[in-house]
């Protein structure tokens, strides 16, 4: 589902985001990325919805070489790719229903079904009840469930996140987990950043280690 | 897997329709509204829009009633020199003769061989020994009297022999016609080229206010393009605020003009009454609509411009 093969990305600065960087994730598999702040995990993860282009080797997604694609192909791509990214909060100003109705509407979905979709997804997260509710007015921790409840409401194949859990106590932490678990138990394809050991060490998935933009080791789930 | 519940394909077909034509509503209500709700700046657009597109526009109206002016004049005096091209064989010329006779706004015509024209003009110049075996550079001439009561119907019978291929060229009443003529084309002609400067001008102004807007939305671009949007979703707001901007901005340039051709023309009116005729004047209506029209595609194309190329370079979908 997600194939890297000899993946770089050098910056303009003349630092390498990632070196060499070869793995396969199959369809339906869950796995962490892991390593130190810098490590480029959000480097790696940025290439897959093709947010940013690796400057030498192939991203296949979906069996699609990205290279290949062009430009005009991407909302099609990205569509089947629900990401909860640190960079692309909420529009603050609008409800919560909206945000996550956003990717339904650019889709362009019959507003019923819009609907029908958006409060399973916010049942999901336990926000149904603030739906109507203005972004700006939801705790840090509610604003990323608001964010999960958003990546899911497309039923993507694949399910992104960097840092998912940054601002959630353990206990939330822990449940947004299961909720991506739970995604993956229905065939969704997973890759989560994160370096919340104690967290990962919980669950028995595999994990890619990142050091210095290279794969320092990939750990199979024990 | 994840994707269940799929309505069949006709419903998804109708109720994407549904939400394409819904979001174009979206998008038309939300530029009206900004009229209301962000009135200095889009109205400041709207009244720049509106100047720069009134000049040409003015100048364009004008040159094209000094035109008529010019036949009113021309048919007053009725006369039409016409020049057929030289070297026309004496055959082809008593051909044209005849063809002229099918007009019937023509009283009487005359032709003026190249030879009887080099005798009149050794005549004018005083030399009594001019070479009439030599190659004779001067065309014929056929002097038309045409029946001197409508100006429209005149410039009709001009326009009508201009496009005969024979015709080289045509001469009509004094000098000061002639004047008249060169000067409406020339304001013809700037007013075109001022015309694309001040188009250029209104794309830079429509293009200036939505580069603002662009920016301010520069976040909610960056994640409409990663949950998927396509280029022309997230253009589209853009285009209708591109569009109905330039629409009313052309409305009040086509609301100025006119208020000024009325001032102006009133007095030319109650001249050229007096010769049968009215100025064509361009009736209030249609150069309103054709001025909006202008404004509304050029506000479009503006914002198509700024939009794709931010969305290349900020956004990179
Ligand atoms: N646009 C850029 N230009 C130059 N260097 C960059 C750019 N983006 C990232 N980097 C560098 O690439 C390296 C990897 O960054 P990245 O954001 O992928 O790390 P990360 O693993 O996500 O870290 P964190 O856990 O702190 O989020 C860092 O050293 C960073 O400074
Ligand atoms: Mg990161």
């Amino acid at each position: 589902m997600i194939k890297f093969e000899g993946v770089s990305r050098r910056f303009t600065n003349g630092h390498f985001g990632l070196q060499n960087v070869s793995f396969h994730i199959p369809e339906g598999r869950m796995v962490f990325l892991t390593g130190h702040s810098g490590s480029g995990k959000s480097t790696l993860l940025r290439l897959i919805p093709a947010l940013d282009q690796p400057t030498s080797g192939t991203v296949r997604v979906g069996g699609h070489d990205l290279k290949r694609m062009r430009p005009h192909q991407y909302p099609k791509l990205r569509r089947q790719i629900g990401v909860v990214f640190q960079d692309h909060h909420l529009l603050l100003d609008q409800t919560v229903f909206n945000n996550v109705a956003l990717p339904l509407q650019v889709t362009g979905y019959d507003p019923a079904l819009i609907r029908r979709r958006v409060e399973a997804a916010l049942d999901k997260v336990g926000l149904l009840h603030r739906q109507r509710a203005r972004s700006i007015e939801l705790s840090g921790g509610e604003q990323q469930r608001v964010n999960i409840a958003r990546a899911l409401v497309n039923r993507p194949k694949i399910l992104l996140a960097d840092e998912p859990t940054g601002n959630l106590d353990p206990e939330l932490s822990r449940e947004v987990f299961n909720q991506f678990a739970d995604f993956h138990a229905i065939g969704v394809t997973v890759l989560i950043a994160s370096h919340d050991l104690h967290l990962l060490k919980t669950f028995a998935v595999p994990r890619i280690v990142l050091h210095e933009g290279q794969i320092a080791r990939i750990e199979e789930a024990y | 897997m994840a994707q269940s519940t799929a309505p069949n394909k006709s419903t998804r077909r109708q109720s994407a329709l549904g939400a394409w034509q819904s979001h174009h509503q979206h998008c038309l209500r939300s530029s009206l509204w900004r009229l209301v709700r962000r009135p200095l700046g889009t109205w400041a657009t709207i009244f720049a829009i509106a100047v720069v597109l009134a000049l040409p526009g003015f100048l364009m109206t004008l040159a094209s009633q000094m035109k008529d002016l010019g036949g009113v004049f021309a048919a007053e005096q009725g006369q039409m020199n016409i020049y057929l091209k030289p070297g026309t064989p004496p055959d082809s010329v008593h051909t044209f003769t005849q063809w002229l006779k099918q007009f019937p706004l023509i009283e009487h015509s005359q032709l003026i061989t190249p030879e009887q024209g080099l005798k009149q003009l050794a005549e004018r110049l005083n030399i009594s020994t001019l070479d009439t075996r030599a190659n004779n550079p001067l065309p014929p001439v056929i002097v038309v009297q045409a029946r001197a009561n409508n100006a429209q119907a005149y410039l009709e019978l001009q326009n009508q022999i201009q496009q005969n291929p024979q015709v080289e060229s045509i001469a009509t009443g004094g000098q000061w016609i002639e004047r008249l003529r060169k000067i409406s084309s020339f304001f013809n002609e700037l007013s075109s080229w001022l015309l694309a400067l001040f188009g250029l001008t209104v794309l830079f102004v429509v293009g200036n206010t939505l580069r603002l807007e662009l920016e301010a939305r520069r976040q909610e671009l960056l994640l409409m393009a990663l949950i998927g949007a396509t280029r022309r979703y997230m253009l589209r707001p853009l285009l209708y605020d591109g569009a109905v901007m330039g629409l009313f901005g052309g409305f009040i340039a086509g609301g100025l003009i006119n208020v000024l051709l009325t001032m102006l023309t009133a007095p030319i009116n109650a001249i050229a009454h007096e010769y049968g005729t009215t100025l064509s004047l361009m009736t209030p209506a249609s150069l309103v609509l054709i001025l909006g029209a202008t404004g509304l595609g050029l506000g479009w194309l503006s914002a198509q411009l700024i939009g794709q190329n931010f969305l290349r370079r900020s956004v990179q979908v």
